[in-house]
């Protein structure tokens, strides 16, 4: 990565500024083999709690890499302080080790830093993801079986 | 008895590979650095795990047997690798090797530490299924690879290690391999090798063990009566029918995943899709899978690694398709 690249994660601010400037729902990025989209979503439900345009800003559908930074920009969290699990990867959502297991979370369930709460497959790779946050599942935003977005968000989880 | 090192082993054999006239021993000692009292010792150590040497009447070596052994000095030898292959282990028979390759990540191996193993018990298929594998005549490893640059989709690696699988089969052993999308390879509609890339710690982790299972000597009897109809092995599908050496099938391999890589490490994918595209088949075919829950039906207008697949659907726009978002692909 060149220096100042757009692709570097503190300019992913500037990025977003720009386009609320020039009032551009999406813009794509190469650089290097890299590419880099950063797409403004409908974000009403959160628009009142958040002060200004509120950009969603989502890796590029690019296998080749996602720059890890989009946490940079993302909303403002929705209501009463609930974090939100979010897909570190595209995949396919399971909320089971396998089609006959009971489901790794449900609503009510307390998770640690270290409790898989789903798996994400890609390719036949299966991905077990960890809430890496502490507190209890308020909401399962995504069906079983369902094909999910870079940073989509998955579970509702209120801290402690 | 003196313990002779691998690093020996290798150096002394790598010597004989493109030489199949022999060499004097003083010729050994000079090209390797061997100590010319040590060589005796190595010539009597390789015969016993199965190298097989003569006497030519000028008294040159003449390495007239190698064996098809999975030896890690032997897997050494002539491996023009930097990263792949830097530590190699090996067993007869282990449960997985993706369990020892998980132990090794765990002690915090390096990028290209491989393990192999001639036989295994417990061998691991995608989800719950099981892989088939005969004493003596399969190559299974498992490789720990880092993924990058950081935040590389494991799904590249799917896609190089499959390439460099059907690559090393048409070169090495000759016959028409196929990729089937994503992670198995075909020789005339029968699998021949599968992948399994494991993944612990997603988001915390750069690093994924890659699995390789792959059908290299069998004879048709040697599989189940149940997957006979399903599975073949290289050597079954050789005009020939000769079998084909491990190691060296294991050395093009690493070599040229290693190379691909590099290019991947780079942000380099054009000669990898072209590669992958021709081996994969997928352009101009009729095909259904999944996406999520929604099946979809249709031809494929266009293969990419990064943008996925392009596919024509029966009345409607071309729609594009993540490869991560695929399932249950097959062709109609």
């Amino acid at each position: 990565m060149k220096e100042d690249s757009p692709m570097d994660p503190k300019n992913l601010k500037r990025i977003v500024e720009l386009m609320n400037q020039h009032d551009l729902a999406e813009v794509e990025i190469e650089e290097e083999g890299r590419r880099l989209r950063v797409r403004k979503m409908e974000t009403r439900a959160v628009a009142a709690a958040a002060p200004g345009p509120v950009a969603n800003a989502s890796a590029a559908p690019a296998a080749a890499s996602a720059p890890a930074a989009p946490s940079a920009a993302a909303p403002a969290a929705p209501k009463e302080n609930l974090h939100t699990i979010k897909a570190p990867m595209v995949g396919t959502f399971y909320r089971a080790p396998s089609p006959d297991s009971d489901p790794y979370v449900e609503v009510g369930k307390r998770v640690t830093q270290e409790s898989v709460v789903c798996i994400l497959e890609a390719m036949k790779v299966m991905n077990e993801i960890k809430a890496e946050c502490t507190g209890e599942i308020v909401k399962v935003s995504v069906q079983n079986g369902e094909a999910v977005e870079y940073d989509q968000p998955l579970f509702l989880v209120k801290p402690d | 008895m003196e313990v002779i090192r691998d690093e020996i082993l290798a150096a002394f054999l790598n010597e004989f590979r493109p030489r199949p006239q022999g060499m004097s021993p003083e010729t050994i000692a000079e090209r390797t650095g061997i100590d010319r009292q040590l060589l005796p010792a190595v010539r009597e150590r390789l015969s016993r795990d199965g190298f097989q040497f003569a006497d030519d009447p000028e008294g040159r070596w003449i390495l007239v047997n190698k064996p098809d052994r999975l030896l890690p000095y032997w897997i050494r030898a002539g491996l023009k690798c930097d990263r792949l292959g830097s530590q190699i282990y090996y067993q007869d028979v282990v449960a997985s090797t993706q369990d020892i390759a998980f132990e090794l990540l765990a002690e915090g191996r390096p990028h290209g530490t491989l393990v192999v193993a001639d036989h295994q018990t417990g061998g691991r298929g995608s989800a719950t299924r099981v892989w088939h594998s005969t004493p003596g005549k399969s190559l299974l490893f498992s490789l720990l690879l880092d993924l990058e640059p950081p935040g590389t989709f494991v799904s590249v690696l799917t896609i190089a290690i499959a390439t460099s699988l059907a690559r090393s089969m048409i070169e090495i052993a000759g016959v028409p391999a196929k990729i089937k999308f994503p992670n198995d390879v075909l020789v005339r509609g029968k699998k021949v090798a599968g992948i399994l890339l494991e993944v612990k710690e997603y988001g915390t982790s750069h690093r994924v063990v890659a699995g390789v299972g792959i059908n290299v000597n069998q004879v048709r009897e040697d599989f189940p009566e149940e997957i006979r109809e399903i599975a073949t092995s290289l050597r079954e599908e050789r005009k020939d029918k000769e079998p084909v050496r491990r190691p060296r099938l294991l050395r093009h391999i690493l070599q040229d995943l290693e190379k691909w890589l590099e290019r991947i490490r780079q942000g380099d994918f054009a000669e990898l899709e072209s590669v992958w595209n021709r081996f994969a088949a997928m352009e101009g075919k009729e095909v259904r899978f999944l996406r999520g829950n929604e099946e979809v039906r249709g031809t494929i207008a266009e293969a990419s690694i990064r943008d996925g697949l392009l596919v024509r659907v029966p009345g409607g726009e071309p729609r594009r398709f993540r490869l991560e978002h695929i399932s249950d692909f097959a062709f109609v």
